[in-house]
This record gives structure tokens, sequence and C-alpha cells, in this order.
């Protein structure tokens, strides 16, 4: 505890030195770059909720629509280099967020990142929090993601060392961050990460190898803690678990040509992790839902892509068996994770293509994407996509097939239009029991024209429709959707659009009225955006649907959203 | 070359370090932790955070059955019907959702995902919240169970079935030194156990479902009324009394009598905790 004590009185002096340290800096925010080479950068984001209860579309009960009425997250950043080093500081601000807890609030500010970094000749030193990863981060990453609230950077200390011009050694020590408070459990690991390449000119080809190892000591804490939680397990599902676990990496990028051969495989030994799905016995009940396991886990990741003008084929194969590396097994959903495992399926961008988004299943899935994109002529443009994701026991997950067409109409005009099929599991990705698979035909079109050098107009409609559900009587989920978007843009600084989400047919889970009459319900959505030099402002109006939101490969169910959000970003 | 590929075999090596000693597993039986001796032994208050609408949490509920078994006579359950996953299906008979629940989620907090629950409303060390995981609930019912009993509390109650009215009398008293007493609160609620409704569970929606130690009613403010100002030192008591007329349909049989003594202000902390069957 005094050690803790003390750590937080170490981080609060940083927290008050450094800013001075930036305000007694001769070159101020707007100076940037200084005769002697220091420099100064930093960006802002910044939003506002205003939130309107519509308790109707679900957007009620929740401490922001029932008496809060308002939130807001910000993040400054600063950097500032000289002397040959670089540092580091970025005030965080959370006021009502939903971000962190989508039906809670949670409120805080202060110092979410600080760094110290220096160069000595092949030695690289990093001392504060530490944004790295091993491979593709299937063994260790730290990163932010912002709209889940995820900030997943490790405090404690890093090293480089330059082996040789192509080859460096990396290790670090330290303990993840929660929010402003840090977990207990110790992280340290290596990576070696190297680059080999032909010095034929007739033959050539490259070659990035590399391997990694992580391990994460639990804590005393954590220990006693899941200690008595497996004390009252029956001798059938109780073991003796790690504290030390250790994660194992080795991958390669093989280029020649325009090929390219990425493949990674992991391996993490036993220790204790949480089988959201384990079926425990208990008094002749079977009991479905979270149980500690004490398996090893497994990930082979591999993706290989070639590229030429106006081709471009890309091939994705992953398999995951029980690889869930968190700081402590009692963390769950998105908290605590020390990896990543990358998203095997299209990031779609459409409003009605991206409705349902295949979370990454870190107890094991089997996952295949393949990714084609050609041109002909100058004229058209083509993107064909399909990924299939099942269980390990063959289970179908996820499925999508994807064509967009693109035309151009000589310098003003072009129009995308595709068509998307979806086969998304609801049952596993969003613990509904006892649905169908939701079955999605989803066309679309998009057109753009150029009126003039400053004025633009884009039009999207997409239109979902949904299979049956026999059972229900009813169309599946919340049934057939339309969608329409009008946007209008004043190079370089206005764009203003306005957007319906229709609910034309509804769905087994669509509101009813008080006669259980489903309804079908609008979601409109319009906003103004101004840019100027390198800031950019937004102003918009929300009704948003219930949902799965997906960040990169982590998805969480996010409530339905209903009021006005500003934001700010600007860069310096 | 050859200097740093023995500086990199000395860092693996560091890393892997060498075989660790492992704790000690121990399967308990259930009844077999005692109650230390103690005369007023220490009991765990758990606010278990459920919803009609939560699949995981009929899971939750098994759980602190077991946890029960485990604990006989130790453990005190209410199950609050509060929050995202709480609202009723057309199907259910009943809206098991209150004012006082509804309280309670904003004064503990809203938790990430159900089943989720508050033990002892204690922070524990090296946790954000107050709200808990289903996996964590075990390890902090025993670190809990472990704590020497500060307060006791004994519940008496008699009901007239006629009127229907429910007289309650707690008695609160004070066993230790306690810094700040005058924090201390007490709270009484009414739980009703198998309650037969609707429930959604991994096998679908279940009609037939008993929902347990559902929380009914808080006899006192959702927060507690004051006691601590009278407990003003080591063996005096306190007696607060109740009168409640239970509605029609609410089965006294399968009721029960919930009180806690707690901290309020900055912590609400529980210090002891009772239940008794109508």
């Amino acid at each position: 505890m005094k050690v803790y004590a003390r750590i937080r009185c170490k981080i609060g002096i940083l927290r008050a030195v450094i800013p001075v340290f930036f305000a007694l800096s001769p070159f101020g925010v707007g100076a940037q770059v200084s005769p002697e080479g220091s420099r100064v950068s930093g960006s802002l984001q910044a939003n506002a909720n205003f939130f309107i209860r519509d308790s109707l579309i679900g957007a009620a009960n929740t401490p922001q629509y029932d008496r809060q009425l308002y939130g807001a997250e910000s993040w400054l950043n600063l950097q500032y280099s000289n002397w040959g080093f670089d540092f580091g500081l970025r005030f965080d601000l959370l006021n009502n967020s939903n971000l962190l807890n989508p039906t809670g609030s949670y409120t805080a500010e202060g110092i979410g990142n600080w760094f110290v970094r220096k160069k000595l000749d092949k030695l690289g030193i990093q001392a504060g929090y530490i944004y790295d990863q091993i491979g593709s981060g299937i063994i260790f990453r730290a990163y932010e993601e912002r709209p889940q609230l995820l900030d997943n950077a490790l405090i404690g200390l890093k090293l480089s060392y330059d082996l040789a011009p192509d080859w460096q050694i990396r290790a670090f020590t330290g303990r993840q961050k929660q929010q402003f408070d840090i977990y207990r459990s110790v992280i340290r690991g290596l990576s070696v990460d190297g680059f080999i390449a032909s010095k034929s000119q007739e033959a050539w080809w490259s070659a990035a190898p590399g391997f990694g190892i992580v391990s994460r000591t639990l804590d005393d804490l954590s220990m006693n803690n899941l200690v008595a939680t497996l004390n009252t397990y029956s001798p059938e599902y109780a073991f003796v678990p790690k504290y030390n676990a250790y994660a194992f990496s080795f991958f390669n990028t093989l280029s020649a040509g325009g090929l390219s051969w990425y493949v990674e495989g992991a391996y993490k030994t036993k220790e204790a992790a949480n089988d959201a799905f384990a079926e425990t016995v208990i008094g002749g009940d079977t009991i479905i839902g979270d149980r500690f396991v004490n398996k090893p886990g497994t990930v082979v990741y591999s993706t290989l892509s070639y590229a030429r003008p106006n081709l471009g084929l890309t091939l994705e194969v992953k398999r995951t068996d029980h690889f869930t590396f968190r700081t402590r097994p009692q963390e769950q959903l998105n908290r605590g994770m020390l990896n990543f495992l990358p998203p095997m399926t299209r990031v779609n961008t459409y409003r009605l293509t991206s409705r349902y988004n295949a979370a990454t299943q870190e107890i094991g899935e089997w996952a295949f994407q393949g990714d084609l994109r050609f041109a002909l002529g100058k004229v058209w443009r083509f993107n064909l996509n399909a990924s299939n994701i099942v269980q390990l026991d063959q289970d179908l997950l996820y499925r999508e097939l994807y064509v967009e067409m693109q035309r151009k109409f000589g310098r003003k005009g072009t129009a995308i239009l595709g068509l998307q099929r979806q086969e998304y599991n609801q049952e596993v990705y969003e613990f509904k029991p006892g649905v169908p698979m939701v079955q999605t035909l989803t066309p679309f079109l998009e057109w753009q024209y150029k009126a003039s050098q400053r004025h633009s107009y884009r039009i999207e409609m997409q239109y979902m429709h949904t299979g049956m559900d026999e059972q229900a009587g009813a169309r599946q989920d919340y049934g057939n959707w339309l969608f329409a978007l009008a946007e209008f843009s004043i190079a370089p600084k206005w764009t203003f659009t306005a957007a319906n989400m229709y609910n034309i047919t509804p769905g087994k889970n669509s509101p009813a009225d008080a006669l259980g009459k489903k309804r079908s319900l609008h979601f409109p959505r319009v906003d103004v955006f101004y840019n100027v030099r390198s800031s950019a402002f937004s102003l918009s109006y929300v009704k948003q649907v219930e949902g799965v939101v997906c960040t990169g490969g982590i998805c969480r169910l996010e409530p339905a959203f209903s009021g006005v959000k500003f934001s700010v970003s600007s860069n310096f | 070359m050859r200097v740093q590929t023995m500086a990199l075999g000395l860092l693996m090596a560091c890393l892997f370090g060498c075989t660790e000693i492992g704790p000690v597993i121990t399967s308990l039986e259930p009844g077999s932790p005692g109650s230390g001796g103690q005369s007023a032994p220490q009991m765990v208050l758990i606010e278990e955070f459920s919803g009609v609408r939560c699949v995981n949490c009929p899971a939750g509920s098994a759980e602190l059955e077991q946890l029960a078994k485990i604990y006989p006579g130790r453990l005190v359950v209410v199950s609050i019907h509060a929050g995202f996953f709480s609202n009723p299906y057309a199907e259910n008979r009943y809206d098991f959702r209150t004012a006082e629940g509804n309280n309670l989620i904003n004064l503990l907090g809203q938790p990430l995902g159900y089943p989720s629950a508050v033990i002892n409303r204690k922070k524990f060390e090296g946790e954000t919240d107050l709200q808990l995981s289903r996996t964590q609930w075990a390890g902090f019912i025993a670190q809990e169970l472990n704590k020497t009993s500060t307060v006791d509390l004994k519940v008496t109650s008699t009901f007239n079935a006629g009127t229907r009215e429910l007289r309650a009398d707690v008695d609160v008293k004070r066993l230790d030194n306690l810094a700040d007493p005058g924090t201390l609160r007490l709270s009484v609620f009414l739980t009703e156990n198998d309650i037969q409704d609707t429930q959604l569970t991994p096998e679908g929606k279940k009609d037939d479902y008993l929902h347990r130690h559902v929380l009914r009613k808080a006899l006192t403010p959702f927060d507690g009324a004051p006691v601590g100002g009278e407990l003003t030192a080591v063996g005096v008591s306190v007696r607060r009394s109740f009168v409640f007329t239970m509605p029609q349909g609410w089965r006294p049989e399968a009721c029960m009598l919930v009180a806690a003594v707690h901290r309020s202000g900055d912590s609400w902390e529980v210090l002891q905790a009772a239940g008794k069957s109508l």
C-alpha cells in the first residue's frame, strides 16, 4: 500500500512539474519550431453530448438521460522535443461520460499520458506511458481507442537497442493503466525485429522476421481473489492457477515483387482465463456462463497479398484457440486486455452495411477473408470481399459477401453501386439466446457530383432486407431498414449532411406501442461540419438505434442514442 | 555480436525465471467454513443487480445459491431488478423494478455488465467500482467473511395474516470501537423468494423461472436511516421499529426481512447484515 501511495505521489509530482515545464518553455504552442531546433506540437479532441430522453427507442434509464443531460470528453495532447529528448503529456477530461460504460456515467480528469524519450547512440530509452505492439499485436498491444475509452498503455520503462542496422531488440516492463489508476499485475516483454533483403537486382526479395515474448505476473490481490473463487469450484473444475503466464510469437513478412506474405504463430502457456460460455454442472443443473478454465492458447494468423497497378488481392486466415490474455483473469469485456486479435472481416463504412459486426472471439474461431480490388481503365473500379468465420466446432459465426462497383462519369460524377450479404450469429455475438442467424441482404448506392470547384453533392441510398424469424413470426432482429443521406459541401470549409434511418418493416426486437403493435421508427441525423486550417468542428443532432459498435476487433453493445453532439478536433 | 547474443539470452532467462510455487486450492464442501467462534459472526450483504432480460443472470443467481450452501447462514442476498436489462417483457406478470432499486443503482453505480453484485458495498483494493462481475464474487465474499464483526444486528418480526400488517424490530448493538460512528445508518429491505415469472435464459425465455430474493420494498429510506448518533459507546444498543402493510399477492411465507448497518457519505460500506424469514 505504501509503495502504491509512493507511486501515486510521484505521478502527482510529475503532474505538477510537466505543465510548469511547458509553461516556462520559451516556445509557445503557436511557435512550434524554434531556431534552436526545439519543437512543440499537439492535438485536441473534444466532444460534448447533450442527451434528450427518448424511451421509445431505448434512449432512457441511464444517468445521462434521467438526470445528467450532459456529458463531455476531451483529450489535449502536447509533445515537446529538445536537447535530443522527446517529452509528451496528455490531459484527459471525462464528464458524465458513457464511453467507459455505455449505461453508466464516468467523471474524472487528470494526466492520461506522459513520457520522456531519449536516444543514446544505439540505445533508446522511454519512461512513462508506453504504446507499442509486438508483431500484429497478438501477444502484446498497448493502444488507445477513444470511441470505447480503451487505453491500454503500459506505465513503465522501455529500452531498445540497435543490434545491427536492420535489427533491433526491445524490452519493456511495467503495469497496465486503468483510466487514471494502474492495474497491479506486472507485464514484461521482449521482442526482436529484423529486416533482410536480397542484394540481387534481378530477384529482389525481403524478409522482416521477428519474435516476441510477453509475460504477466499476477499480483497477490488478484491471485487471492482467484484462489478464493477456485476454492468454491467442485474438484472436477478446480485447478492450481499460475502466477506467471507467458505468450510467445514468431512472425515474418516475406516480400517479393508485388507479393507479400505475413505469417504469425503465437502460443500462450496455461493460465486461468474466463470462459463466458463454459458449461458447469451444479447440483444436477447445467449452468452456462463464466467459469475460469486452465488452458493454453494458440493463434495462427497469416495474410497473403498481391499488388500491382490496378490490382490488389488479399487473403487472410486466422485460427484462435483460448487466446485471452489479460492483465488479470477477472477482467471482462474490453477491460484489461494485453493483446489484440486482428479482425477478419471487411471494415464497412456505410451505415447499414456496418450494422452487424463480427467481434473477435478469444475463446475460439476459424476465420478466412479474401479481398479483391481491380480497375478496368480509368472508369471502372471493383471490390469483391468474402469472409467466413466459424467456431472451432465449425458452427457458423459470421459470413459476408460484398460486391462494390465504382464508375466515374467524367471529372464531375462518381457512382458507387454494391450489394452485401451477411449471416450473423446474434446468439453468440450479442448473448441473445434462441434467436436465429440474422441474414441480411443490403444493396446500396452512392452518387457523388462535383458541381464546381467549391460545391459538391453526395447522396447515399441503402436498404437492408432481413430474413424471417419463423418462431417469432416477424423479421429478424429489428427487421428491414431504409437509409438515405444527402450531403452538400462548400469546399474547403463547410459540409452539411442530413440522413434518416427508417425501420421500414419492424422486426422482432423493434419497439412496440401500448397494444403490442411494432412501430416503424425514424432515426434521423443532421450534421454540420466546419473546417478551418487544422481544426474541425461538427454539430450533430442524432437519433441512433442500439447496436454492436466495433473499433478494430473490439466490439460492445451500445444502447440507443438521442441528443445533440458537438465535437472539435485540432492539430497544431 | 557474440556479446549481444549473450545479452539476449540473459534477457530471455530473466523473462522466464524459475519454476514458481503456486497457491494451494482447497475445494470447499457445503457448510465447511464455520463462524470462527464469534457470537455475532460477520455476515455478508450481496446486492445483486439483475433483470428479466439479462441472459446471464440465472447463472449469477445459481452461483449465489451455491455460495449460500458453502457458507450457510452467512450470506444475505438482495436481488435488485434495475437498469438496462430490467424492463419487463410483455409476458411478465410482475414488474420487479422498484423506486428503491432505481435509487440504489444510482447510489452504488451502474454495472458494466450483468449480472453484477455489490458485496458489503465495499470498494475493494484494486477495484475501481463497487459493482463486481460474477467471477469476483466468491473471492471477495471469502475475504469479507474473515472479518471480525463490530456491530451485531437482530431482526424480529410479527405478521398479522388478517390485516397483512408486518411489524419489524431491528436491534443494532455496537460491539467494538468504530471510527466515525455518526455516519452509521440502518437499511431494512423486504425481499420475496421464488417468484415464478418469465426470465431470459441461455435456452430462451423461461416462463416458470423462479426469481430469488427479489427486492420488493425498502422499509427505510433507500440510503438508510441514521442510527450512528445513538451508538455512543461499545455495548450500546438501538432499536428501530417498522410497520408495513404488505400488498396482496406478496407471499409472507416467502418473504424475508433484510437489515444492514452501513456507513454513509463517502463510503457506504456495510458493517453487518442480517436476514430473517417472516
